[in-house]
């Protein structure tokens, strides 16, 4: 347990150090400004690369907002933010990290030369997937946030339409002897490592260890990305990333439909591989999504302790209204992932059994008309408006169910 | 004595056949889909198909189990209604037509989005009988 710890933590240095030397080395044209000189309350937090343009994108909001909380977001791997709870380590963030002006413009800082605690964490995957963690440590908060996929992509180029579970157990399992063609050449088969979430959901999924894949580790989502856009072979490369990383890099990636075990045919999270409605996500057809999990110290009541991490998990998780003038819904949709209320589908755990949901306040038709541009659905502007039918409730402009 | 035996043998079918339905689509009640489909579920395809999937094999919480895969081709146990007298699961190309109540309901189920079906059969070579092989 403490040599996977460790080879995480050592892995955490090497990418603090290389940040550092990278940041030494641009110290004559930009020099990064140190983050606790940053406006005040400050929020740090750590996890996954999939969630940074989450955050940088309500981080951006949130600085041009009343709130005036700034986002300081380290993204070194999902299972960091286990680390930064484990009572066991002393776990402090070093190096730099990333926040994201009111305008929109994304920057990095310097972290304290003594590193300091993050305050809150954020993952795709429940605590259990990370290697070695048997329960969520005792005095910390799992809150749900909005959905994402994973997607497995090959470049735009790429003839391939499908990939099955039994598919991807063959080219991440075995590589360049699984004889899956056409993925079947290990320096373009792109995965990442075992505190990625998404490599934990295709290996939860294929049902190959997140340990053994073969292939060429990205680090993260944005390399891989790169890395099989960018293949000399462009039918050979595959990867996968999280679904908005996918869905913002369109233009030189293709996500793949994906066909669970038993399942017959192979579906988008989209109804088709062009749209953006989600509404394989949203019903249950695409396997491979679950929701964000966010960490943070919570006191005996399970009430986050840190005000700001408080405020901020609570915007995401919808337990605490966001500022006036921050659209968290239009912030989540905007950034590919699909909000809570606009899900039909529930499930229990990692790609855990699905079962019907129906949120209390359902916005499915006004993610629906944002994310992908048009809906069925009734516009209204009261519930007056809302006469026909079983949609009798006026929420967000669009006639929903209750 | 031949109307009786007549009668005797068309309801000796009809019984049958209401066993053979009975036992071969997936139904409203979860508490026996298990079963229920764990023939149903396993219909064959072929081409690209806008709609896909039936009820199939109940349950869930396999997905760390890589030891199976699912078969690909045969027609599967299709056809007649479920527990409820005249009711059909199987829709167009073998998909779940009724409330999906299960995983594989859901993953199944009826549906306008378009699909792309992976054939494992012809794809996988090293996929023998559906069975995956242990990892290097």
């Amino acid at each position: 347990m403490k040599n996977f710890r460790r080879a995480r933590i050592a892995v955490l240095i090497l990418a603090a150090g290389a940040s550092a030397a990278l940041a030494w080395s641009s110290r004559a044209s930009a020099q990064n400004v140190d983050c606790e000189t940053l406006p005040k309350p400050l929020v740090y937090g750590v996890g996954g690369s999939a969630q940074r343009p989450l955050f940088s994108k309500l981080g951006a909001k949130l600085a041009a907002s009343s709130s005036s909380l700034t986002v300081v977001y380290a993204s070194p791997g999902a299972c960091f933010a286990m680390d930064a709870f484990d009572p066991a380590e002393d776990y402090k963030l070093t190096g730099t990290a990333n926040y994201t002006l009111g305008d929109g413009t994304e920057k990095t800082c310097q972290l304290p030369a003594a590193g300091v605690k993050a305050t809150f964490g954020s993952m795709q995957v429940g605590p259990t997937l990370c290697p070695n963690v048997e329960k969520l440590f005792d005095g910390v908060g799992d809150f749900l946030g909005p959905i994402s996929t994973t997607n497995f992509i090959v470049p735009v180029q790429s003839s391939q339409n499908s990939i099955s579970a039994e598919a991807a157990y063959f080219v991440f399992g075995f590589g360049d002897q699984g004889q899956a063609a056409p993925w079947t050449d290990n320096n373009l088969i792109i995965r990442r490592n075992d505190t990625s979430a998404v490599q934990l959901y295709v290996a939860l999924a294929a049902g190959v260890p997140a340990s053994k894949f073969k292939g060429i580790d990205a680090m993260t989502n944005a390399n891989s990305i790169k890395f099989v856009a960018d293949a000399t072979d462009k039918e050979a490369a595959i990867g996968f990333v999280s679904g908005e990383n996918a869905d913002q890099n369109r233009a030189t990636v293709r996500t793949l439909a994906y066909q669970h075990k038993d399942q017959k045919c192979g579906y988008w999270p989209d109804s088709t591989p062009t749209k953006f409605d989600k509404i394989n996500v949203r019903n249950g057809q695409y396997h491979l999504w679950g929701p964000t999990h966010l960490f943070a110290k919570v006191d005996d009541k399970g009430e986050v302790i840190d005000e700001s991490a408080r405020k901020l998990l609570g915007y995401l998780s919808g337990s605490v209204a966001p500022p006036d003038d921050v659209n968290v819904l239009d912030v989540t949709i905007s950034n590919g992932n699909i909000p809570v209320c606009a899900m039909q589908v529930k499930r229990d755990g990692d790609l855990g059994p699905l079962a019907s949901f129906q949120p209390d306040e359902p916005c499915g038709c006004y993610y629906e008309a944002k994310a992908s541009g048009s809906t069925e659905c009734k516009t209204c502007s009261g519930n007056d408006d809302c006469t026909s039918g079983d949609a009798k409730v006026c929420r967000h402009g669009y006639c929903e169910v209750k | 004595m031949l109307i009786h035996t007549r009668k005797t043998a068309w309801f000796a079918a009809l019984a049958l056949v209401s066993l053979l339905t009975w036992t071969a689509c997936g139904d409203d009640d979860s508490s026996n889909d298990s079963d229920a489909g764990e023939d149903a579920g396993r219909g064959g395809r072929s081409g690209r198909a806008g709609r896909s999937g039936s009820g199939g094999k109940g349950g869930s919480g396999d997905d760390d189990d890589a030891g199976t895969a699912g078969k690909a081709g045969g027609a599967g146990k299709a056809g007649a209604g479920g527990k409820d007298p005249g009711k059909n699961c199987e829709g167009p190309e073998g998909c779940y037509s009724c409330e999906p109540k299960e995983t594989l309901q859901y993953l199944n189920h009826c549906t306008d989005s378009e699909c792309e079906p992976f054939d494992n059969a012809t794809r996988l070579p090293l996929l023998k009988d559906g069975k995956l092989p242990a990892l290097p």
